[in-house]
């Protein structure tokens, strides 16, 4: 708790500095993102009309009806630069699927040690997939939301360390990062989607050792990653903490920008010793394809995620989504973008979804969203 | 005949309009006149403004300066220079600025306001009009 609130002062003394624009011998910088989105769920099967859109925060459209919470963020970044060498960044996101709580995402030192090393610690997003650390910033995205199949984990930050490496490999730019950390979250969102929220969920990630390689060259971009850490859970219906052992996340990712052509495309392998259901082995993977019309972006994505039980008597948990995006760029700081998903739930019966119910079923999600950065 | 005539006046007038507008949108990279950065290739101004270097060849931290938003100047920079439309050197910004990969150029308020900030710092660069390069900045790339 006490680590919690120096880290929250701490922002909030950078983040009050760098909006005031006060500068002395330490250069402020404020700067922001907002994504407000609009969308409503339809042919559930669910008689709630739920779809889970953002797992990590329990973003979820229900009971067919408009609504803006589960898509809607408002960030504001401060950044305070010392010298060349040192800065420190803080950054909040206020988010409609937490009831527009404030959080801390973000708050780390940044020591520039070499042109090519930099050594980040602090608070940070969890880089376990090509778009974890980006997943907030809609300008960057040429959709509404990450694919939810895809991106669908129970943590997003740790606090720790980071290394970070660049460099020319022949004709590629080469950006290596190496981190280590600990995360230790109290009525973890994603629990709460199966539970109830408000419900007691703790969830601790111990040990994070993790790496990720990205390497490009003109209209190619490739990066892997493996992570790797302890996994405990707080069981809300038996009132136990669990240690379930080592969990590892792999990842390798390829994004192409060809002309006008854009292909997004990711594949991931979970391995997950869990102690209370069964041990799994997770596929997730995310495929699009667009074409760039000058400020027009359509594209077509398919995601798809497999939770596989070793024991045969827990039920797998299969579901996709077809995602029909359209991208429009009003200006070069803001965007508006329609989407169209199908989600489909090809699970055995017997799975836990929402509040402990079960299949999440079939069902399509409409959304427009409006991106700016400023 | 008469037609042929004025068919080909207005396709003359025509090129030599679109040839005046792309003309006036002709730009130049600029630093400081008192500023140590070298000759850049079109390569390596690409690499720095799309966030993908961050340092100058000789060494040390690059600062950047945009034209503002509203100018036109912008867009037919990235186009040219990195093959991105503002936009999408604005969104790779937007994710690189986020999440603590990189500084973002700051915006300038037009060709004076760049060449007054490249007089007061030595490792920033910019892009200016071509029409506005005076004794206070010297060229390091232009197309």
């Amino acid at each position: 708790m006490n680590t919690q609130s120096l880290q929250q002062s701490l922002a909030l003394a950078i983040l009050t500095l760098s909006l005031a624009g006060t500068a002395h011998a330490v250069d402020f910088k404020g700067s922001g993102f907002l994504t407000l989105a609009a969308g409503k769920s339809f042919g559930s099967e669910q008689p709630d009309g739920f779809v889970v859109v953002d797992y990590g925060q329990a973003g979820i459209y229900d009971a067919n009806k408009w609504s803006i919470g589960p898509d809607s963020k408002l960030g504001l970044q401060g950044v305070a630069t010392f010298n060349p060498q040192w800065s420190a960044t803080a950054q909040v996101v206020s988010r409609g699927a937490r009831d527009g709580r404030v959080n801390l995402e973000w708050l780390y030192a940044t020591w520039q040690a070499t042109d090519n090393l930099s050594v980040q610690v602090g608070r940070k997003r969890l880089p376990l997939f090509y778009y974890s650390e980006s997943q907030d910033i809609g300008l960057s995205l040429p959709w509404v939301r990450l694919p939810p199949q895809a991106y669908g984990w129970d943590v997003v930050n740790f606090n720790g360390a980071n290394l970070n490496y660049r460099s020319k490999l022949g004709g590629w730019d080469s950006a290596a990062e190496f981190f280590y950390g600990n995360e230790d979250r109290k009525d973890n969102p994603y629990q709460q989607i199966y539970f109830g929220r408000g419900v007691r969920t703790d969830e601790k990630w111990t040990n994070i050792f993790g790496a990720d390689w990205s390497l490009s060259r003109d209209w190619l971009e490739l990066r892997f990653s493996a992570v790797r850490s302890g996994w405990e859970t707080y069981d809300p219906v038996a009132a136990e903490r669990t240690d379930n052992g080592k969990q590892t996340f792999l990842s390798a990712a390829a994004i192409v920008d060809y002309g006008d052509w854009v292909v997004r495309s990711e594949l991931s392998k979970i391995d997950r010793p869990d102690e209370i259901l069964s041990p799994e082995h997770d596929w997730a993977a995310l495929f699009g394809v667009g074409y760039r019309f000058g400020k027009w972006l359509p594209m077509v994505t398919y995601a798809k995620y497999h939770g596989n039980y070793t024991d045969p008597a827990v039920a797998d948990e299969r579901t996709d989504d077809l995602a029909f995006s359209l991208r429009y760029d009003l200006t070069s700081s803001s965007a508006l973008k329609l989407q169209y998903d199908i989600f489909r739930d090809h699970s055995d019966a017997g799975i836990t979804s929402y509040n402990g119910s079960g299949r999440y079923g079939n069902s399509s999600l409409i959304t427009i969203a409006f991106d700016k950065a400023f | 005949m008469r037609l042929t005539d004025y068919t080909t006046r207005t396709l003359i007038t025509g090129l030599a309009c679109f040839s005046l507008s792309a003309g006036a949108a002709d730009f130049a990279v600029v630093a400081g006149s008192g500023s140590g950065i070298g000759q850049l290739s079109k390569d390596q101004v690409s690499e720095l403004f799309l966030g993908k270097a961050s340092s100058l060849p000789g060494g040390g931290k690059a600062a950047l300066i945009d034209q503002p938003e509203s100018s036109p100047l912008r867009d037919h920079f990235y186009t040219k220079v990195t093959g991105k439309s503002a936009s999408q050197a604005r969104s790779t910004w937007a994710k690189l600025a986020f999440t603590g990969k990189g500084t973002p150029p700051v915006e300038g308020a037009g060709n004076d306001d760049i060449k007054k900030q490249l007089a007061g710092n030595k490792s920033m660069l910019g892009y200016i009009d071509k029409a506005s390069v005076d004794g206070s900045v010297k060229v390091i790339y232009a197309p």
